[in-house]
C-alpha cells in the first residue's frame, strides 16, 4: 500500500508475572495510513495501551514483545537496537499520554523540555531550538507563546499542559503520532478544544494518528478506521461507519448499546453481563464466550479469526 | 418536598503570608438553591471545580456550609446538634466516586456492611446477606476483602453500604465515572432498579451529561459555584437556553460518525474560582456575550414553569 506508514503484524506482547503469563497483546495486526486516524477502542485491560507502548518499544518490565513485527519505513522496530530506537522515538514516531500532569517534568520550564527534543533530534543550536519551540507553541494555540515557554508546568492549566505536550510531540514533524487517551483527564469543553486541535494539525502536517481511547464518542468523532479490542485481541475492525452502523461482533454491539446517548431518548441501558477475564487465565476458544449471549459450543473450543464481512470490515466471531 | 436547599454558600478563605492573613475567598458554592421530591433524581452537572461535589458534601454536613439552609423533611440540617445529625444521617447516605479509596482495605465486606448497621442499631447477619443480594452479589463474598473485587463490584459494595441503613435519600457523587462503559451501564441500571424498589431519591452528581440525562428527572447545570440552568431532563437537552449548557451539550462527542462536526467549541479555560469574572461569570467564554454581561449579575429566573436560567439575554 503506497500510503501505509506503519504496519503492525501479529504482535505478541506478554507479561511474565508470578501468577503466570499474561498475554496482554495477542496477535494484533493493523496498518496506519498517511493523514488518517486509526482508532483503537476497548475497555481497561484490553491491551490497547500495551499495543502503543510496544510500537514505541517502551513496554515496562516484566513485559516483553514475544513475537510479530512492527514495520516502519521498511524497518522492523522489533529488531532494532535501543540506540536505533532512540532516534526513531520522538522523531519519527511521537506519543502523547493521558496524564498532562505527569508527562511533563515539573522542575524544567515547558520551553526547555521542547528545546531538548528538537536539539536531540534535529541538532539545532540553543537559540534556533527556542525559535522552533515558540513556533510550535504558537501552532498549538497557546496564547503568548514566548512567555509560556519560560513557565513551569504547574503554572498552566490541564488543557494548556496538554497543548504543550502536543507541541513537544509534533516538534520533530513525526510521521506517526500515537495519542493514548489524550483527553481523558480533561473536562468536556477542553476535550473538544484538544480534539479539534489534533484534527487541524493532522490536516496541516499529514501525519498518521493512532488514537487510543475507551470513549466511543471520541472514536466516532475522530477515527477513519476503527479496531475494537477485547482481552488482547482485535475482535472487529473496519471503517468507522461500518463499526457504528453495522457492528457484527456481539462485544461491539454490547458496547455500543451500553453507552447512554444524548441524542436518543431514555430507555434501559443494555449491559454486558460479567467482567473481562483475567489476562493470565484467558479461556480457550473465544475470550468473550462467557459474556456472550450468542455463545455456541464451537466458541468455547476454537478461537475465531478475523474474517472479512465486506471490504475491510472484519470480525472475529463464529456467529457473525 | 424531601430536600430543600436554599441559598447554600461555601466559601473557603485564602490565607497568605507569614501571619496567614485572609486575602480573599474561594466561592466554591455561591448561592445555590434547589429541591428534590420523594422518588425523584436530580442531576447536578458541571466541569471540575464548579462546586458540584462541595454542594453534595455541604448538604450531608460532611463539610460545614458558610451560610444557607438545607431542610430534609422540614428539619434544618445545618442547625442540628451532633446526636441529632447522626440520627438523621440514617436517612441520607452517599456513594463515592472512587471504588478503590472508599472501602477500608482491612475490613471484610461483611465488616464494611455491618458497621453502619451497628451504629444505627440493626441486626446484622441476615441483613448483610440481604444487602449483597440486593446489589447483585453473592452472600459468600462477605468474608472476602475489597482488593479481591473489580471496580464495578466494589461500587456495588459501596451501594450496599449506603443502603444498609435504609435511607430515603442518596447522594451519588460521580458513581460511575471510574468504571468502564459496560460496567457503568450495570451500575446505572442497578441504581434505577433500587430507586424503583425502595422509592429512593437521588442527587446524582457527575460531569458526564449523557449519564446524567439518562438517569435524572431534572438536571441542574453548575458553572463556577452557581446553578446556571435548571430544567426537566428532556427539556434541558432539547431546549437548552443558557449558552454554557448549549456549549456543554455540543462538546460531547456522539458515538455516531454520521453526526460529526457542527459543534460550538468554547475558547479558553474555566476561570479560577479565586478570581471569578465580574457580572456573569461565564461572559469571557460566552459566544453571545454583550457588554452588559460584564457587569450585571444574572439571577436564576423561571423562563417557563420548571425551567430556570441565569442569563440576562434570556430574561425579558
Amino acid at each position: 500500500m503506497p500510503n501505509s506508514v506503519l504496519t503492525v503484524d501479529n504482535l505478541q506482547t506478554h507479561f511474565h508475572t508470578d501468577s503466570g503469563t499474561a498475554r496482554a497483546v495477542d496477535g494484533v495486526s493493523f496498518t496506519l495510513n498517511k493523514g488518517k486516524t486509526y482508532g483503537l477502542v476497548g475497555e481497561s485491560g484490553c491491551g490497547k495501551s500495551v499495543t502503543s507502548l510496544s510500537i514505541m518499544r517502551l513496554v515496562p518490565h516484566p513485559g516483553r514483545i514475544e513475537g510479530g513485527h512492527i514495520f516502519f519505513e521498511d524497518r522492523d522496530l522489533v529488531s532494532l537496537s535501543d540506540t536505533e530506537m532512540r532516534d526513531i522515538r520522538g522523531n519519527d514516531i511521537a506519543m502523547i499520554f493521558q496524564e498532562p500532569m505527569t508527562s511533563l517534568n515539573p522542575v524544567y520550564t515547558c520551553g526547555f523540555q521542547i528545546d531538548e527534543a528538537v536539539r536531540r533530534h534535529q541538532g539545532l543550536e540553543k537559540t534556533e531550538a527556542r525559535k522552533k519551540t515558540v513556533e510550535m507553541l504558537h501552532l498549538v494555540g497557546l496564547p503568548d507563546p514566548e512567555q509560556r515557554a519560560n513557565e513551569y508546568p504547574h503554572q498552566l492549566s490541564g488543557g494548556q499542559r496538554q497543548r504543550v505536550i502536543i507541541a513537544m510531540a509534533l516538534s520533530c514533524n513525526p510521521k506517526v503520532l500515537i495519542a493514548d487517551e489524550p483527553t481523558t483527564a480533561l473536562d468536556v469543553t477542553i476535550q473538544a478544544q484538544i480534539l479539534d486541535l489534533l484534527r487541524d494539525l493532522q490536516q496541516q502536517l499529514g501525519m498518521a494518528v493512532l488514537l487510543i481511547t475507551h470513549d466511543l464518542g471520541i472514536i466516532a468523532e475522530a477515527a477513519d478506521q476503527v479496531a475494537v479490542m477485547y482481552a488482547g485481541k482485535i475482535v472487529e475492525t473496519g471503517p468507522a461507519d461500518a463499526i457504528f452502523h453495522n457492528p457484527r461482533h456481539p462485544y461491539t454491539q454490547g458496547l455500543l448499546a451500553s453507552v447512554p446517548r444524548l441524542d436518543i431518548a431514555n430507555k434501559r441501558l443494555r449491559t454486558i453481563p460479567g467482567t473481562v477475564p483475567e489476562a493470565t487465565r484467558f479461556p480457550s476458544g473465544c475470550r468473550f464466550a462467557d459474556r456472550c449471549e450468542k455463545v455456541d459450543s464451537i466458541c468455547r473450543e476454537t478461537t475465531p479469526q478475523l474474517q472479512t464481512i465486506d471490504g475491510d470490515h472484519q470480525t472475529a466471531c463464529w456467529m457473525a | 418536598m424531601l430536600l430543600q436547599v436554599q441559598n447554600l454558600k461555601k466559601y473557603y478563605p485564602i490565607s497568605q503570608g507569614l501571619w496567614g492573613r485572609n486575602t480573599g475567598q474561594v466561592k466554591a458554592v455561591d448561592d445555590v438553591s434547589f429541591d428534590i421530591s420523594p422518588g425523584e433524581t436530580l442531576g447536578l452537572v458541571g466541569e471540575s471545580g464548579c462546586g458540584k461535589t462541595t454542594t453534595g458534601r455541604a448538604i450531608l454536613r460532611l463539610i460545614d456550609a458558610t451560610s444557607g439552609t438545607v431542610r430534609f423533611k422540614n428539619t434544618d440540617i445545618l442547625s442540628l446538634g451532633k446526636k441529632q445529625l447522626r440520627a438523621l444521617r440514617q436517612h441520607m447516605q452517599i456513594i463515592f466516586q472512587d471504588p478503590y479509596g472508599s472501602l477500608n482495605p482491612r475490613l471484610t465486606i461483611g465488616g464494611i456492611l455491618s458497621e453502619p448497621l451497628k451504629i444505627h442499631g440493626d441486626k446484622t447477619k441476615d441483613r448483610v446477606a440481604d444487602l449483597l443480594n440486593t446489589v447483585g452479589l453473592s452472600p459468600d463474598v462477605a468474608r472476602r476483602y475489597p482488593h479481591e473485587f473489580s471496580g464495578g463490584q466494589r461500587q456495588r459494595i459501596g451501594i450496599a453500604r449506603a443502603l444498609a441503613v435504609k435511607p430515603q435519600f442518596i447522594i451519588a457523587d460521580e458513581p460511575v465515572s471510574a468504571l468502564d462503559v459496560s460496567i457503568q451501564a450495570q451500575i446505572v441500571n442497578l441504581l434505577q432498579d433500587l430507586q424503583a424498589q425502595f422509592g429512593l431519591s437521588y442527587l446524582f452528581i457527575a460531569h458526564d451529561l449523557s449519564v446524567v440525562k439518562h438517569i435524572s428527572n431534572r438536571v441542574a447545570v453548575m458553572y463556577l459555584g452557581k446553578i446556571v440552568e435548571l430544567a426537566e431532563s428532556q427539556e434541558l437537552y432539547e431546549n437548552p437556553q443558557h449558552p454554557y449548557t448549549r456549549a456543554l451539550l455540543s462538546s460531547i462527542p456522539i458515538p455516531d460518525p454520521r453526526v460529526r462536526g457542527s459543534r460550538t467549541i468554547l475558547t479558553g479555560d474555566v476561570p479560577s474560582p479565586v478570581n471569578v469574572p465580574s457580572g456573569c461569570a461565564f461572559h469571557p467564554r460566552c459566544p453571545e456575550a454583550t457588554p452588559d454581561c460584564a457587569h450585571r449579575k444574572p439571577e436564576l429566573l423561571d423562563i417557563e414553569p420548571g425551567h430556570s436560567v441565569a442569563c440576562i439575554l434570556r430574561h425579558n
